[in-house]
């Protein structure tokens, strides 16, 4: 049994990582977060309280705007742009992969600086969540960066205001 | 007859051309990699990385256990799996228990370690492999030859040729946004329909019972979210004890892998979907043999990053497939020897230790220190070593030996030096031109020693 | 300070000039040198190949030639990797650790217990510096680009301190050069393409000098550059290859 040669090799114990805290330098999380959002081929802003989240997509993806699929993301993390969705703010868990445009709201005062904090505030129980940066993309044929693989060519996010 | 390394390397460098543009290709992600990790808590994310990994394989049973139980607690199905042959069984009981025709997998070299795909398809269950660069390997009857980018030994004319045969791209096309889309449309059928999903891990969490997966295509969760099965296949080293090492993880996977902060899809499931099924398949394979050697135990610590594939001299310029095993590169040539060390014989030797793998490696696995330590298991050359060994210890000897070789080597003819037994010559390097006269014959007769 | 030179194997019958330089040197800083260091070989050729019982005897003489010497200076990292790392193993641990703690590569010698970083002395040439694996992530000589490293350490800062000499730049500062022992007769192919490479960075950065902490590294990249003839269109001479000794030498003369 996989076990009992597990419990042979007498492996001696070594103690668990130290939690690091984010040395993240950077004084503006949202800006930090929208630049590395472009930067993985995404595009992110901050919506204003008079800005409604239909003109801001159009605005985005004109004609398209209305194949967009908005989700609703817990909290976003500024280090790698990522936004974390979870699935029991989706009608379907294929919801963040089936469209070509992926549009998440995200509060604009739920930023973390990295993935230390992001992993403390993932929802305990959660059956199924995502970090999601940036629209899909390969590089499996010479290196060639290719947005929109197999899920989302074009990714948004609005930060929304309290 | 596979060929050994050497053979491998010498047919692969026999065309200059393409073994400086597969070096420029992997040169090209190292670079990125080292942009992506200059950081400056980088050293201590990789203390981090090492002492999570030595922890989790300290309490390796514990957290496997911890895992199953919460994991069967939320509905998932957890099988164990000794060798290749049972989780190939395993994988098959569950898909023809459940009618699957068609499976879509999105990459997992544990998969390809057991030799998954033959063996469903001599089952009758097609495995539609869903990752881009793994689809062009899958078409082209072969393995991938790199851990992270299986398709990196491809020019992009050459895809282009095999989508015009397989997916009916137009006939010379080449370019990679056109091949990618193509791929697109060709795998979503497949993805969208498969009856059943295949996929690996690259962690398992303990504390929640979850699996995580990586991707930038997003074809792992188009196929796992849209499957009534979803089989997760994936090796016991995988397992981490907290979302907190998640969180290590996150940070220096992808930055060590292409260059990027995180991978555009980062899933973590503890639950199938309502009215699914969901298993995970946890696979030994050699790993607890691994676990008992303290001299080689690190090497479970791998998060198949890539980034030591990328820094090697030797793997850039002898392609994956010059290795012989399902893992190549640097991390593969301390694994292998374990599971075959007759077969691999060659693989420790395939390296200068020059040590870039061990420093590029974010979880601090001593490489170069495993490649040395298999040596002494599979030592080169016995009685020329034994040989060399007496006389190198006895000084009067040493300097008879020598004085006597350098003669003859000056007396004969250079071109006698030349012949295709000289392996020092033999691709392109004149011998060093020999002395009259050694350092301790000179200060001999210059009277600065007796 | 009891100094002594220890004379790598290869260097003693292939390359004697490069302990010549070293010892020129070191005199002309001052420093008084024993040559009666006697062991032929430190055991990294066995070793290294992985036949460690081979090694022991050349390891156990080396260590006992050791012993009388608070300092023993070696113009080579590879070897002075093998001992700092290897020989309390492969020796008598108390002979082996002493060696291990008394043995210099020459640039650290010259920087270390020698207090001098940097040397008064011209040397109007562009050089390409190749540390050396060993020196490098061996012995911590120099920074590593995997590390984030700019090339730094006690060589790079000897060559930087002398008049006239222009460090070249180089694509890939610190690409292992391919010799790596037995490997450059076991994957005579990959080793020779990996020197080729070396040798096309230091060119296309006209570089006119290659110098190294490494008369091994040396001897395979000088072999592989005087095979391939003069490398420049103009057919200029080829690339001249000098271990760090006799460059210093050279440059304080």
């Amino acid at each position: 049994m996989i076990l009992d040669g597990i419990r042979r090799a007498a492996v001696p114990f070594a103690p668990a990582a130290a939690p690091l805290t984010s040395s993240n330098q950077s004084h503006d999380l949202i800006e930090q977060f929208l630049a590395v959002l472009a930067s993985v081929g995404g595009a992110g802003v901050v919506r204003q309280r008079d800005q409604s989240v239909d003109a801001l997509l159009q605005s985005f993806l004109g004609d398209a705007w209305t194949a967009a699929v908005v989700v609703p993301g817990r909290f976003a993390v500024a280090e790698n742009g990522a936004v974390y969705v979870d699935a029991a703010d989706l009608a379907s868990r294929t919801d963040i992969v089936r469209s070509e445009h992926l549009v998440l709201r995200v509060p604009a005062n739920r930023l973390v600086p990295t993935m230390h904090e992001a992993v403390r505030l993932m929802p305990a129980d959660s059956a199924c969540g995502w970090f999601l940066s940036g629209p899909s993309k390969t590089a499996d044929i010479e290196q060639a960066l290719v947005i929109g693989a197999q899920g989302a060519r074009t990714l948004h996010v609005l930060l929304d205001p309290e | 007859m596979t060929p050994t390394h050497p053979e491998a390397a010498k047919k692969f460098l026999a065309d200059p051309g393409r073994s400086d543009w597969h070096d420029q290709a992997l040169w090209f992600i190292r670079a990125k990699r080292d942009r992506a990790t200059d950081l400056p808590e980088w050293e201590a994310l990789r203390d981090a990385g090492a002492a999570m990994k030595a922890h989790a394989m300290s309490r390796l049973g514990e957290l496997l256990e911890e895992f199953e139980r919460r994991a069967a607690a939320s509905g998932i199905t957890v099988h164990w799996a000794r060798d290749a042959a049972e989780h190939n069984h395993v994988v098959r009981d569950i898909l023809t228990a459940a009618g699957v025709k068609r499976v879509a997998k999105s990459k997992s070299m544990l998969t390809e370690e057991c030799g998954l795909n033959p063996f469903l398809a001599a089952a009758g269950i097609e495995v539609v492999d869903t990752d881009l660069g793994e689809r062009i390997v899958q078409l082209a009857g072969e393995p991938p030859s790199h851990i992270v980018l299986p398709a990196i030994h491809w020019k992009k004319e050459e895809v282009g040729a095999l989508f015009h045969v397989h997916m009916g791209t137009p006939e010379g096309e080449s370019s990679p946004d056109a091949l990618a889309a193509a791929g697109r449309d060709h795998l979503r059928d497949a993805l969208l329909h498969a009856d059943a999903a295949i996929t690996g891990a690259n962690a398992l969490i303990a504390a929640t019972g979850g699996v995580v997966v990586c991707t930038n295509e997003g074809n792992a969760d188009l196929g796992m979210h849209s499957a009534p099965v979803h089989i997760v296949c994936v090796g016991i080293e995988k397992i981490l004890a907290s979302l907190d090492d998640l969180g290590v993880l996150l940070r220096i996977l992808a930055r060590s892998a292409t260059g990027q902060p995180i991978t555009a899809y980062t899933t973590h499931v503890t639950a199938p979907r309502p009215g699914t099924a969901m298993h995970v398949v946890l696979v030994d394979n050699g790993r607890t043999q691994r676990l008992a050697s303290p001299e080689f135990r690190s090497a479970l610590h791998c998060i198949r990053c890539g980034a030591c594939l990328n820094t090697c001299p030797i793997y850039r310029r002898s392609g994956g497939h010059s290795y012989g095993y399902v893992i190549p590169g640097p991390i593969g040539a301390i694994l292998a020897p374990s599971v075959d060390l007759e077969a691999h014989r060659a693989l420790p030797f395939a390296s200068t230790l020059c040590g870039s793998c061990g420093d590029v490696c974010p979880v601090r696995i001593d490489i170069p220190a495993q490649l040395l330590a298999w040596r002494a298991r599979v030592p080169a050359k016995p009685a020329l070593f034994a040989r060399l060994g007496r006389l190198l210890a006895d000084r009067t000897r040493f300097e008879r030996v020598g004085r006597w070789a350098r003669r003859v080597v000056r007396l004969v003819p250079t071109q006698w030096f030349g012949g295709r037994w000289n392996a020092w010559t033999r691709p392109g390097r004149a011998l060093p031109v020999v002395p009259a006269e050694s350092f301790r014959d000179w200060a001999r007769r210059t009277g600065r020693r007796k | 300070m009891r100094v002594a030179l220890a004379v790598p194997c290869y260097v003693d019958q292939l390359r004697p000039q490069v302990a010549r330089a070293a010892l020129t040197l070191l005199e002309r800083l001052g420093c008084e040198v024993s040559l009666d260091f006697d062991a032929p070989c430190c055991g990294q050729p066995m070793h290294n190949a992985g036949a460690v019982s081979d090694a022991v005897a050349s390891a156990q003489l080396w260590a006992r030639s050791a012993a009388p010497f608070d300092a023993i200076v070696m113009p080579s990292g590879s070897c002075t990797h093998h001992v700092r790392h290897h020989l309390p193993s492969l020796a008598d641990p108390a002979q082996g650790t002493h060696a291990a703690r008394v043995t210099y590569e020459f640039c650290e010698f010259i920087a270390g217990p020698l207090r001098m970083p940097k040397l008064p002395g011209r040397f109007g040439h562009r050089v390409a510096m190749h540390l050396g694996c060993h020196a490098q992530r061996g012995l911590r000589l120099g920074g590593s680009s995997e590390l984030h490293q700019l090339p730094s350490g006690p060589m790079h800062a000897l060559l930087s301190g002398l008049e006239g000499l222009t460090l070249v730049p180089l694509d890939r500062p610190d690409e292992c050069c391919g010799f790596g022992g037995s490997f450059a007769i076991g994957e005579p192919e990959l080793s020779v393409a990996m020197g080729r490479a070396r040798i096309k960075d230091y060119t296309s950065h006209e570089a006119e000098v290659l110098v190294s902490s490494d008369p091994s590294c040396l001897m395979h990249l000088e072999g592989i550059a005087r095979a391939r003839g003069p490398i420049r269109p103009s057919g200029a001479r080829e690339l001249r290859a000098m271990h760090i000794a006799e460059l210093l030498e050279e440059a304080t003369r």
